[in-house]
């Protein structure tokens, strides 16, 4: 039996899971792993541990304040709060209810529950649009683009604006065209440009035979998705669904998510 | 546990193997199931992609070992990962061209034991509860280190703490997870996993 205290996985596994162990360091610990039980065993709870945090919903992440100071501003949102109470009371006391000009009042404004009832179905929380696992170049083959190559490099280290402007440098004919178009539409999603990203996915899902068509409607669903459009989000996923790929299942799970009162 | 990975346990599990005994065979997947998928789940990161893939894997290895094509029982392990990453790299190679069916062999042991099964499921519930019960700011600092990339500097800045709180955190939201979901699934599992070994 093995004597290993787990002693390679305390030492590789995390830079192993973050795909930044070396490439000798990887196939070694991979050689060892796969012989040695404790490490193994170390290796698949963490990486239960990586997919599921990975599966979460993103939330922006807030500064840590220190407790003084957390203290004071949560002082100093009280006081706003009870001096604009008094204040909205004291300035509905000056308008006429109804008349142009003034503050609407409860009589003229509808009611809270009125308009929660009409208050669309927030669907864009169901997004996901977290940059796609890109694998390194030596998985692809050789005679890569060095455009393409650079671009995915930037995508790598998760720099989309220099991703975007490497990937935008492939030659239109290249093999790798289809797929530059495709990461720069992830990019652009990434960073807010929604436009720019469903025109460079739409052209990769229309163009059959990039390989790419059903990542494409995926990413444009997710886009839907976060625009809380809820009709093109059920459009794209029906159709990422009918191609039967690999996400298919992913696809299937999401559409039955979107509720059905959401438009 | 895994067979025991010896010198003569491997020439006895390849012998076996060639020579057509099904139990081997399953003593083989046995083996290597386990480690055959986590290492494809961490190179591609996609679940779905590995539930395929190592179905692949297991049949290309017992239909070259079938044949009699591994020389050196020493380098099985060697043998079998090698398998696991040309098929991965082969399927991103032929992502943009038509993916090649593959050839279902006759009489394959089960790909899919229900003990692997179960024992995932158990990793996954205890993965869950071990993430809840750590501290929001572990929660983020773990996140952040696994999910997202970023290193101890980066994450400090974003937080507002200083790198070293950052890095001491980690270790300690690493150390608690992996302990909590390894211990409570050797704890949970054990006496499901019995592993039979390839007669020699």
């Amino acid at each position: 039996m093995s004597n290993c205290t787990g002693a390679p996985a305390q030492q590789w596994l995390e830079a192993y899971l973050q795909g930044t162990l070396p490439k000798a360091q990887a196939l070694r610990f991979e050689e060892h792993y796969f012989e040695c039980p404790v490490c193994l065993a170390q290796a698949e709870a963490l990486g239960t541990v990586t997919q599921k945090l990975g599966r979460q919903p993103k939330k922006a992440p807030g500064k840590i304040v220190a407790w003084p100071a957390r203290a004071a501003a949560l002082g100093a949102i009280a006081a706003l709060l009870v001096l604009g109470f008094f204040g909205i009371r004291e300035f509905r006391k000056l308008a006429q209810p109804g008349v142009a000009g003034g503050v609407p009042t409860a009589a003229t404004r509808p009611s809270v529950s009125a308009q929660h009832s009409n208050a669309p179905v927030q669907i864009s929380q169901l997004a996901d649009l977290t940059l796609l696992p890109y694998h390194a170049p030596s998985l692809r083959g050789l005679g890569e683009d060095p455009h393409f190559a650079s671009g995915m490099t930037a995508y790598g280290a998760q720099d989309c604006p220099r991703a975007l402007k490497a990937l935008a440098q492939v030659p239109a004919g290249n093999e790798d065209a289809s797929a530059a178009r495709f990461y720069s539409g992830v990019c652009s999603a990434n960073l807010g440009d929604f436009r720019a990203a469903e025109e460079q996915l739409r052209s990769v899902a229309s163009a059959s035979g990039s390989g790419l068509e059903e990542q494409a409607l995926y990413y444009m669903a997710q886009i839907a998705l976060a625009r809380n459009d809820a009709a093109a989000a059920r459009d794209t996923l029906t159709r990422t669904i009918a191609l039967h790929g690999d996400i298919e299942q992913r696809a299937r799970a999401q559409l039955a998510s979107i509720p059905t009162g959401a438009h | 546990m895994l067979t025991e990975p010896t010198g003569q346990g491997n020439a006895r599990l390849v012998q076996a193997i060639a020579q057509g005994d099904s139990e081997a065979e399953g003593a083989f997947v046995n083996r290597y199931l386990r480690p055959v998928k986590f290492m494809l789940l961490a190179r591609s990161n996609d679940p779905d992609l590995t539930v395929d893939l190592v179905q692949d894997v297991m049949i290309e290895a017992i239909c070259s070992l079938r044949k009699g094509r591994l020389r050196d029982p020493e380098k099985l392990t060697h043998f079998v990962i090698g398998i696991a990453r040309n098929l991965l790299n082969n399927h991103y190679r032929i992502r943009m061209r038509r993916p090649e069916p593959v050839e279902l062999p006759a009489n394959l042991p089960d790909l899919a034991p229900a003990s692997v099964e179960f024992e995932e499921q158990q990793r996954e519930t205890l993965a869950m509860s071990a993430i809840s019960s750590l501290e929001p700011v572990d929660r983020t600092i773990l996140k952040m280190t696994l999910v997202d990339g970023l290193k101890p500097g980066v994450i400090a800045e974003r937080l507002g703490l200083s790198s070293d709180v950052v890095r001491q955190r980690k270790l300690r939201a690493i150390r608690r997870v992996t302990e909590l979901v390894r211990g409570e699934s050797q704890r949970e599992t054990s006496g499901h996993n019995t592993v039979g070994r390839a007669r020699s």
